[in-house]
């Protein structure tokens, strides 16, 4: 029995005090580095999920520039967008900003730089990097106004977002709205000069596959889209328009930035998972924009060829757009309206970051509303959009001579489904001039299969607007965590209302 | 109940032979005190389960092994006492008992410890307090009786928020630790942050749901950090210790129990709801169908704002249906009335067959227990059903003179469940349905029929007369037939150990201790559902062991008693989790499979891994029985922490002073006085240090990463608790009267907060170090013994509990912490400086100076726009009322269970409003009016502070109770009090009726069969748990309260 006592003291005491000591265990779900083009490949498709989807687009953008109203709920239609929306659309931003920052800290970083060449020329990557953020940042940007940004190139101390990972700023300053513009502007520039246009830019690139050549004028074409809407505030901006033509902008629809989805329920399209996988089938075509296209309100007179890809019929075989009302009671009581039509609910539908057409139209206003520049963006959406060639023809012979007002419609109907860029357009030019006003009875006629309906109805905004919102709020959010910066940008812009004008308007 | 007589009968042929050696002891029991007889007493002799009771005149008979030796008598109140067989005739006389005072409690690391030697509070249940009223889970039966114990939650199988001295970390898990005889068991909770919330999902319930009643000895609570701090970084939130059942060796025997019991569960409490008007909005349409004109439902809106019913005739959905589908040749109209079976008629009472075998089979050097319980029930929810099975194995034998002792205990359960029902905002939430969104004047025998012909849904949401596909809603019967979910889980948990008795004061012992399990759970929406078909199937797989090896030392020298212990204890855990999903619907109808996947399934991996390492020591001196003085000390190494920094320890101190053994008193029974410091942690869970990419799914061919929303931490810290507790036990008049108070105040420090940060800096949260929480508290229990007499007693125990949770510091620049949002956004559950850690922020009302509401040009009322505190989801105090009566051979009992304050948000009750379907919306005015016809004027003042006149439309009224529209969100904030009729039991003890049954005892109890005091007369508050973590108060869907009883037949061999 002795030996057994000690045997047991034994095993005891080596279990006592046989060390204690134990190592990190890493993670094995997710890497602590990730190669750059999984990085880049996300961002470009998340962004699109993030802003072409029901709820940013849905509940609130294709709504305010009525492309769209909802069938049931009038509330956003009538500017009351959901502070969820708000707050998400600021965090996806940022999100997607700091992925991209990412890109770059990556393709610097000694440690990692020479293995994330395989997938473009470090060089190469950062520029694409920064071409993406200036896009991503415009949207906040022209979404509220004054907001927290971050630049590579410059130091600008108020520049202080995506900046947690690096020197741990967690409540960033507001950058103004006139630094911001001469940033980007500056930012793409200097990017599209950096570019090496005969080496591959990144790999994971949906929109080009990688061709260098076609970045740099997505660059200098996202450079005249900013420049043109500053002129009028920035002294810069004209030096940015000639430069970025004469450096080199979209030529043609095969220069069109765009992102084309899987045909599948995943992967497919947003506003495909909204409402086929989601069953969501709550908005609309508008009657403003049927009519639009229908020839019935605006200077175009005659029937858009896009509108059967736009829209599609009802169940009686009528091409109905859903009225503007008032209350939520009226709207759901009309029950002929047309849904999108197919080209636009396909589930590989490419959602277009920036097309030709916009770049024709720029053109067209740049040179005192031209002609030529004018029917180049026409034909240009017309054949994007894949109408046949005939019917672009009989069109174009259609078409009134160009003029601020024609340029300026031709240009709406061709920023359908890119909302955010067709309302900061209304905000700058007051164009489309065909949406219904607010609080004033319209009549509407539309057709049955038992004859025409006529009502009248009554677009009533909320929170006291009588035109379309100049910007959201700040989010509750950034008033409770980062109230002393977002204090110091609504004082600076002048108020945080949805009626405070942008810099440059 | 065939099966069971069948069984009796089994047994009672069998064991026959198995008692062929006896021989029969009688004897009287009388009491010490006033000399009469007692009834009720337990016989037994020693070492087995063998026994009986004492009759109406005190006398027992009983049959015992010709070897047996020695008696054993027990009575509530009196002190068990032990007699050595002489001859055949044993007379007892028994004394009053002071409880606690000799009371043997299991402590920290499972040392059995005298109670009164202990410096620190512990609550003790006993097994028949567990089973008194038949709850399947031993820890949903400990709700209000233990004081600083707070539990909330019931339903199918689901979690159970436990709280002990409320909750004191930001972090995701205030849960206890639960220890079943040594084993250290996982309570994780699988409900996804999204259906905690209420946005929709189902409930997957606490792990701890496998624990069985019918096995558990006690249960003891450890509350304080100096009773837990021996288990270091996991001890913050108290432990709860459970000791199984199990043989004791000593004697040859052979016992057996029976029970068998059936539970019926009934509906209880449903959100009240109008029914004077139907769905739509407005007036009915027309349609034309076959040059016919008809009067037709607005069938795809899911609101009840339609006419009134007037018994109007009209085309309801099931008769547009039966026209589409063929079924009848015209459309056929009925009168449009309230339903004959409205929503509840759509939930049947739930059935649950308890059935339980334990057989403890004991010899002089080994006992061994088997054990295995059944339950079969199905739930309230049509389509819902659960089997389960517990299987027990305890044993442990002595070798070698009693030098080497072995002992192993084995649970293997197995429980089957389909049907859980969804909560939340969900697709297939019913509540969502039947309560938010729909129309009222469906008739749910209609419903039942919910497929076509051509197997096609059939359901009332239709698109239009002629048009059945779902708009919004799936008929709930597909829901319940067509897309229910199942889940089963295998688990194993237990221990092997071997105990040296070296000397007769050093013992050293080494213990493997495990719990592992595999959890597959599946959910299904079918194809033709309103969403599109999909398949889920999640398995998890956990797996913990612990390796622990301890030197005790025990001694008395001279006055002094010595109670040592060193110990070092390694612990791994493992846990991987692979989830499928049908990406793009299923292909083949009715097959729920991954690989009838429309596109590639989505698949998802995850694995986790830890390591800590302890050592330990604990030492306690006694000095006279009088004065008890401890020490713990801990330390532990972690591998979720960087290497190098990673190791933190824990102490305590505590002592206690027995002053009744100084004075000599009659009335006085025991007086106690204690006091402890004591330190416990909470770890970081694994992987919370360094940043990594979040994997997607492959898009275009190329893969995708992205950083997570929040930002990592390489300095992180495990939390720190430190508690200050002080108590006094006492007790009076030969133990008629005694209570027991406790004051404790503990701060939490270091908290592991993800705080939020501005979403413009890259991420939405970041992990830091940081903040204080406090909270401080007494709890008291009070006992007494108002009427004792021969015949008749009547016992009551008081337990009352507050705790005072404040949040004293959060980190630098931040007044508050956000731990959810509610869906939609009108509610934030936040941790406020100054406040408490589960405040809700709402959009309030505006209030005047004099505390009126105050209402704008429309009627209704004003919000400051602004999210600001309404109130704290903890409840000010918690309270236990139990009555027990004896009369006779009968018994009976009632548990009162009190909760008072806290608040909850309600979903349900916004869109009911909202929607039309709330009593509220059609509240009567006059001459048979609602205020559908009047409107209503709302109580408050104008900004002028003139009283309201403002009539405002009941539409109008029920919308701006959602906050969208600038309006308060306040309007669905509700009170969470209750007092509830938890527990009531009836039982009668059967004198004895055959020689081989020792004991038969026949109840009848009920649970939760009365509730009072509700603010939102239609939600039960303790329904609005969605999960065990932090994110609480808020409710998006519920399933309605429901009350149980039943009866239950327990039978001793």
């Amino acid at each position: 029995m002795k030996t057994l006592k000690y045997i047991t003291l034994l095993f005891v005491g080596v279990l006592l005090f046989s060390s204690c000591e134990v190592d990190y265990y890493s993670d094995p779900n997710s890497p602590e580095v990730a190669p750059t083009y999984g990085i880049m490949n996300r961002v470009q498709k998340q962004f699109m999920n993030d802003t072409r989807d029901e709820w940013f687009a849905g509940r609130q953008m294709l709504l305010w520039v009525q492309y769209w109203n909802q069938v049931n709920y009038t509330e956003e239609d009538r500017f009351q967008y959901r502070e969820t929306v708000n707050k998400a659309a600021w965090e996806d931003i940022y999100k997607n900003a700091q992925d991209l920052q990412d890109i770059i800290t990556l393709n610097t970083d000694e440690a990692t730089k020479g293995d994330m060449a395989q997938f473009g020329p470090n060089v190469n990557q950062i520029a694409a990097a920064r071409i993406m953020l200036a896009y991503i940042y415009l949207h906040a940007v022209e979404l509220w106004g004054d907001v927290p940004y971050s630049s590579y190139g410059s130091d600008d101390p108020s520049f202080q977002a995506n900046k947690l990972k690096v020197d741990g700023t967690d409540m960033p300053a507001y950058a103004k709205q006139a630094d911001i513009y001469a940033d980007m502007l500056k930012e793409l520039d200097e990017a599209q000069q950096s570019i090496l246009t005969d080496e591959k830019m990144i790999d994971g690139d949906n929109f080009f596959a990688g061709d260098a050549a076609l970045w740099k004028k997505f660059a200098n074409s996202l450079r005249l889209r900013i420049a043109n809407r500053v002129k009028d505030v920035y002294t810069g901006a004209q030096a940015h328009i000639t430069g970025a033509i004469s450096a080199g902008v979209m030529t043609s629809n095969a220069d069109n930035a765009g992102l084309t989805f899987e045909a599948n329920a995943l992967n497919g399209a947003p506003m495909y998972r909204a409402f086929v996988v989601s069953a969501r089938n709550d908005f609309a075509p508008s009657m403003q924009f049927v009519e639009l296209l229908q020839g019935k309100r605006g200077p175009f007179g005659v029937e858009d060829p896009r509108l059967d890809l736009f829209v599609a019929d009802n169940g009686d075989g009528f091409k109905v757009g859903i009225p503007l009302t008032e209350a939520n009671s009226v709207v759901s009581g009309f029950a002929w309206e047309s849904m999108p039509g197919d080209a636009i609910l396909a589930p590989d539908y490419t959602e277009y970051y920036m097309e030709y057409a916009e770049v024709c139209f720029i053109q067209s206003e740049l040179n005192g509303w031209d002609q030529s520049w004018y029917e180049k963006g026409v034909r240009a959406s017309l054949e994007r959009w894949g109408v046949a060639a005939d019917d672009i023809d009989a069109y174009m012979e259609t078409l009134p001579a160009a003029s601020e007002e024609t340029v300026m419609m031709q240009k709406y109907i061709a920023l359908y489904m890119q909302p955010m860029e067709a309302w900061s357009e209304y905000r700058r030019t007051g164009y489309p001039n065909t949406l219904v006003k607010a609080n004033t009875p319209y009549q509407y006629t539309w057709p049955t299969a038992d004859g025409d309906m006529t009502q009248t109805y009554e677009f009533k905004p909320i929170g006291g607007l009588t035109d379309l919102p100049n910007r959201n709020k700040y989010l509750l959010n950034e008033g409770s965590i980062n109230k002393e910066n977002k204090d110091a940008a609504a004082t600076s812009i002048g108020g945080d209302e949805q009626d405070t004008p942008m810099w440059w308007q | 109940m065939k099966k069971i007589a069948l069984l009796l009968a089994i047994f009672a042929i069998g064991l026959q032979s198995v008692f062929a050696q006896t021989k029969e002891i009688t004897g009287t029991v009388t009491s010490a005190e006033d000399g009469l007889s007692i009834p009720g007493v337990s016989v037994s002799v020693k070492g087995t389960t063998l026994g009986t009771i004492t009759d109406l005149d005190g006398q027992y008979t009983l049959k015992v092994p010709q070897d047996a030796a020695t008696l054993v008598f027990s009575f509530v109140g009196m002190q068990s006492q032990e007699v050595a067989i002489v001859g055949t005739t044993v007379n007892v006389v028994m004394e009053s008992d002071v409880v606690g005072i000799n009371e043997v409690v299991v402590t920290a690391l499972g040392t059995s410890r005298a109670k009164k030697s202990l410096g620190y509070a512990s609550q003790g249940v006993s097994s028949e307090e567990i089973t008194a009223a038949n709850n399947i889970s031993p820890i949903s039966s400990l709700s209000g009786k233990v004081a600083g114990l707070q539990i909330s939650g019931q339903n199918f199988s689901g979690s159970q928020n436990i709280l002990i001295r409320g909750a004191s970390s930001f972090s995701q898990n205030n849960q206890p630790l639960f220890v079943v005889d040594g084993v250290p068991i996982s309570n994780e909770n699988f409900n996804t942050t999204e259906a905690q919330r209420g946005g929709g999902g189902y409930d997957y319930g606490s792990m701890t749901n496998d624990l069985n009643s019918y096995d558990v000895e006690s249960i003891e609570v450890l509350k304080g950090s100096a009773a837990s701090a021996l288990y270091g970084s996991r001890g913050q939130n108290g432990v709860i210790m459970i000791t199984t059942k199990s043989g004791k060796a000593g004697k040859k025997s052979f016992s057996v129990e029976l029970n068998s019991g059936v539970d019926f569960e009934q509906v209880s409490i449903l959100p009240k709801q109008q029914r004077s008007y139907g769905g739509g909005y407005g007036p009915f349409r027309t349609a034309t169908i076959d040059g016919q004109e008809y009067t037709v439902v607005y069938y795809a809106m899911d609101e009840s704002w339609g006419p009134k019913y007037e018994g109007q005739e009209v085309l309801h959905w099931w008769g547009a249906a039966d026209y589409e589908k063929g079924i009848t040749s015209t459309p056929v109209t009925a009168p449009w009335v309230a339903p004959k079976n409205d929503v509840k008629s759509f939930y049947e009472t739930g059935v649950a067959y308890q059935n339980s075998l334990n057989v403890v089979t004991t010899s002089e050097k080994s006992a061994l227990r088997i054990g295995y319980t059944n339950v079969d029930r199905t739930g309230i929810v049509p389509n819902s059903e659960q089997q389960k099975h517990n299987f027990n194995i305890n044993g442990n034998s002595s070798f070698f003179d009693d030098i080497i002792e072995l002992n192993a205990n084995v649970n293997v359960v197995r429980t089957d469940t389909k049907g859980r029902p969804q909560f939340g905002y969900g697709d297939n939430s019913q509540s969502q349905k039947f309560f938010q969104w729909g129309q009222r004047q469906l008739d749910f025998d209609n419903l039942k029929n919910y497929i076509n012909p051509d197997g096609t849904q059939r359901t009332w949401n239709r698109v239009s007369w002629s048009n059945g596909t779902p708009v919004y809603s799936d008929n709930p019967y597909w829901t319940a037939y067509k897309n229910y979910q199942d889940d089963d889980r295998t688990r194993i948990y237990g221990k092997a150990g071997v105990k040296a008795n070296i000397t007769d004061y050093l013992a050293a012992s080494g213990n493997f201790y495990y719990d592992t399990y595999t959890f597959n759970q599946r959910e299904r929406v079918a194809k033709g559902s309103q969403a599109m078909s999909s398949y889920l199937q999640i398995n998890r797989q956990d797996m913990e062991t612990n390796l622990e090896g301890k030197l005790e030392f025990n001694k008395n020298i001279e006055d002094f008693s010595i109670l040592a212990m060193l110990g070092a204890n390694t612990r791994k855990n493992k846990y991987s989790r692979f989830q499928g999903e049908t990406n793009g619907g299923l292909v083949v109808d009715g097959l729920y499979n991954l690989n009838n996947s429309a596109n590639s399934p989505l698949l998802e991996d995850y694995k986790r891994e830890m390591k800590v390492n302890s050592w330990f020591g604990s030492a306690s001196i006694g000095y006279k029985d009088m004065l008890y003085v401890d020490g713990t000390y801990r330390k532990d190494y972690d591998s979720s922490l960087p290497t190098g920094i990673n190791s933190y320890s824990y102490s305590s101190f505590s002592a206690s002073f027995l002053a009744s053994q100084l004075i000599e008193a009659d009335w006085l029974d025991n007086l106690k006085i204690r006091a402890n410091y004591g330190e416990t942690g909470n770890g970081t869970s694994a992987y919370q240090v360094f940043n990594v990419y979040t994997i997607g799914d492959p898009f275009n061919g190329n893969p995708q990463f992205t950083n997570s929303a929040r930002l990592k931490n390489q300095e992180l810290k495990p939390e720190l608790t430190s508690e200050i507790e002080f108590g006094v036990e006492a007790a009076f008049l030969k133990n008629r009267v005694g209570f027991d108070v406790s004051y404790y105040t503990r701060d939490t420090e270091n908290q592991i907060v993800p705080i939020e940060v501005s979403g413009a800096s890259g991420y939405t949260s970041r992990v830091i170090n940081a903040g204080k929480i406090n909270n401080k508290g007494i709890e008291v229990l009070l006992y007494g013994t108002p009427v004792r007499t021969k015949d008749f007693s009547w016992d009551l125990t008081l337990n009352f509990a507050k705790n005072t949770n404040e949040v004293l510091d959060l980190p630098e620049g931040l007044d508050k912490i956000q731990l959810a949002a509610a869906p939609f956004g009108g509610a934030y559950i936040n941790a406020v400086e100054g406040a408490t850690f589960q405040e809700i922020l709402a959009y309030d009302f505006v209030y005047d100076d004099n505390g009126n509401k105050v209402v704008d040009g429309s009627g209704m009322y004003m919000t400051s726009g602004e999210l600001t505190s309404v109130g704290s989801v903890l409840p000010d105090y918690t309270a236990g009322i139990h009555n027990a009566f004896k009369y006779k051979n009968f018994d009976m009992s009632a548990l009162i269970d009190i909760s008072e304050g806290g608040n909850y948000y309600s979903i349900t009750h916004m869109w009911g409003m909202y929607s039309g379907m709330t009593a509220e919306t059609a509240t009567a005015t006059t001459n048979g009016n609602t205020i559908r016809e009047d409107g209503l004027v709302l109580e408050g003042v104008t900004e002028s502070g003139a009283q309201n006149d403002v009539v405002l439309s009941a539409e109008d009224w029920g919308a701006y109770h959602y906050h969208g529209y600038g309006t308060p969100s306040a309007t669905s904030i509700f009170d969470a009090s209750y007092v509830k009729l938890r527990e009531v039991t009836l039982g009668y003890t059967f004198p004895k009726l055959i020689d081989v049954v020792e004991s038969v005892r026949l109840s009848v109890y009920g649970r939760n069969l009365a509730v009072w005091g509700l603010d939102n007369k239609g939600i039960d508050p303790e329904t609005v748990v969605g999960g065990s973590g932090n994110i609480q108060g808020l409710e998006g869907g519920i399933i309605p309260s429901s009350r149980s009883f039943g009866f239950n037949l327990k039978i001793n061999f």
